[in-house]
């Protein structure tokens, strides 16, 4: 009920901040230019649309879950209106659970507006219509609630930019997390073996809610994979926000 | 009921760290229907001892418990209301809105809650502001919707953090009516503040506290009564002798207060009987002997230095 109220009350927020519709506009502008774009590639129109559809979703989707993300947490602190909520009889846990619930419902609408686009944009310059493709824009949403919770659990203890700076990171370390293991046979040192086995585990695998080119190719999907690729992100948001819990939990407001 | 036993703060400060000590073993109780007031220059640690019973800020020792529960517990704020020193609250939402908000926080039933902001909103005097954004709202209208968000849940404890500064006369009175109404429903209302003439006719308590000690606290009238033990003693004469003015002089203050009618605000070190003797044997006629009682500024100004 509490965390329920927050995250309402964080969409509220959220909606009704220019910077938002600034984002989404940009997204369809870059769908539509994809759209010109894909016009020079020959007979290739239809994948390099999709593919440039869906970076352009990836990409936005980062902007939102990370600029704002940390900027919602920040401006809290920084206007100080955390104090209103956090004098009333409600835990530091549940605020942050609250607004990460809030940003992931926005990071949904604005998931499904930008899947709307993209499916439209390709129907117009290609006359395809490839409901497949939401299940890709699917996945790329789950990459994002992970990084919803990467960017409140440094936000909460960590100065904005940093904050942005080791969030944006872990993105990128997470996107090659599974090449860590196709080091492991070349190193010798088994020091650096247990570090990277360490930093495999503990840095979330976005690779493994990325399926772009299996839908792009129209590539046979394993659903059970996907299923449990899905359980894993939620899982790995959930120890993130218990860990940032008990973090914020401890800090002092001044 | 609030208590708060032996708190310590400290802060860090600096390039290179260095602990400042903010608040030092502050140990105070403010029981049921008291009205609390918490006087202190700026920077005294008014502040960090709110936001430690409001579990803002965590204390470095000691205990803090409103209604017999540890301040680290979300449950000791159920029956609180606070308003905060800066009225900064999200300005994306209407003045109903943010009632509609704080109310749920409290988990206060919907109709209910619609009914409270309703007369919430006319005590205030923001019927007509309800759907307006919070950031067009001025400073007094927002610490006008600060005391509605603050009273939303009908709390047995009242926590307000400077409430009458920065607003006009007619702001400050409301919010006195406010109090007041609080206090005859025999709620507890614990408030810092500067206005020192506010807090003598409002509080039945006060504490002091300079640089993070407590230098006097309880009762209003024990405290005054106490402190005026050393602050002298008043005798009202009469004389129409000229250089009797300048002679009693070195034993206090003398205030003319009529046309040959003066007061001698005597200092402790002298003896009444003597200093009365000469006056008598200098043709003046005694027309009262009284201990001087400071004012609650006198008393704040003597242990402020």
């Amino acid at each position: 009920m509490i965390i329920k109220t927050i995250a309402y009350n964080t969409f509220k927020e959220t909606v009704r901040d220019k910077i938002l519709y600034n984002i989404l506009l940009f997204a369809l502008g870059f769908s539509i230019l994809s759209g010109i774009v894909s016009q020079w590639s020959l007979n290739q129109e239809e994948k390099v649309l999709q593919d440039f559809g869906l970076t352009i979703i990836s990409v936005f989707g980062i902007l939102i879950a990370v600029f704002i993300g940390i900027g919602l947490l920040y401006k809290e602190l920084d206007n100080r209106t955390i104090y209103t909520v956090l004098s009333k009889p409600i835990s530091r846990g549940q605020f942050l659970w609250g607004k990460y619930f809030g940003l992931v419902l926005t990071l949904a609408v604005n998931f499904t507006l930008m899947a709307a686009g993209l499916l439209s944009v390709l129907w117009l310059f290609t006359g395809l219509l490839k409901v497949t493709l939401l299940i890709a824009v699917g996945m790329i949403f789950f990459q994002m609630t992970i990084l919803v919770a990467v960017s409140l659990f440094f936000a909460v203890y960590a100065s904005p930019v940093v904050s942005v700076v080791l969030t944006l990171f872990v993105f990128l370390a997470g996107n090659f997390s599974a090449d860590i293991t196709m080091l492991n046979p070349g190193i010798e040192n088994p020091l650096f073996m247990s570090i990277l086995n360490v930093l495999f585990y503990v840095i979330p695998n976005f690779s493994l809610l990325n399926i772009n080119s299996q839908i792009v190719h129209n590539l046979p999907l394993n659903y059970i994979e996907l299923i449990w690729s899905i359980v894993y992100s939620i899982a790995y948001s959930a120890v993130l926000l218990v860990f940032g819990s008990m973090i914020f939990n401890r800090k002092n407001l001044k | 009921m609030i208590k708060l036993e032996n708190i310590t703060k400290w802060y860090s400060k600096g390039f290179i760290p260095k602990k400042v000590e903010i608040l030092k073993g502050v140990t105070l109780t403010v029981n049921k229907g008291d009205v609390f007031g918490y006087l202190g220059p700026n920077g005294a640690g008014k502040t960090t001892t709110i936001k430690i019973l409001l579990n803002l800020l965590k204390s470095d020792k000691g205990s803090a418990q409103i209604n017999g529960i540890d301040v680290t517990n979300p449950k000791s704020r159920q029956s609180v209301g606070y308003l905060p020193e800066q009225p900064c609250y999200y300005d994306y939402l209407t003045g109903k809105e943010f009632l509609d908000y704080c109310g749920s926080l409290f988990r206060i039933q919907k109709q209910s809650l619609q009914k409270k902001i309703d007369e919430l909103l006319e005590k205030v005097g923001l019927e007509n502001a309800r759907n307006t954004h919070l950031r067009k709202y001025s400073r007094g209208m927002l610490q006008r919707i600060g005391i509605a968000q603050a009273l939303i849940n009908d709390p047995e404890v009242l926590i307000l953090d400077e409430p009458l500064s920065g607003l006009d006369p007619h702001g400050r009175k409301d919010v006195l009516d406010i109090i007041i109404e609080q206090k005859n429903k025999g709620n507890t209302i614990f408030f810092s503040s500067h206005i020192l003439a506010d807090a003598e006719s409002l509080c039945d308590k006060i504490g002091i506290i300079n640089e993070g000690v407590l230098i006097a606290e309880g009762d209003i009238d024990t405290v005054l009564d106490r402190e005026s033990a050393s602050a002298g003693v008043e005798i009202v004469y009469t004389t129409d002798l000229t250089g009797i003015y300048e002679e009693f002089g070195k034993f206090g203050n003398i205030d003319k207060l009529q046309e040959n009618k003066y007061r001698l605000t005597m200092e402790d070190k002298y003896h009444v009987n003597d200093i009365l003797e000469k006056l008598i044997s200098s043709g003046a006629e005694i027309l009262s002997v009284n201990r001087h009682r400071l004012t609650l500024e006198e008393l704040y100004l003597k242990k402020i230095r």
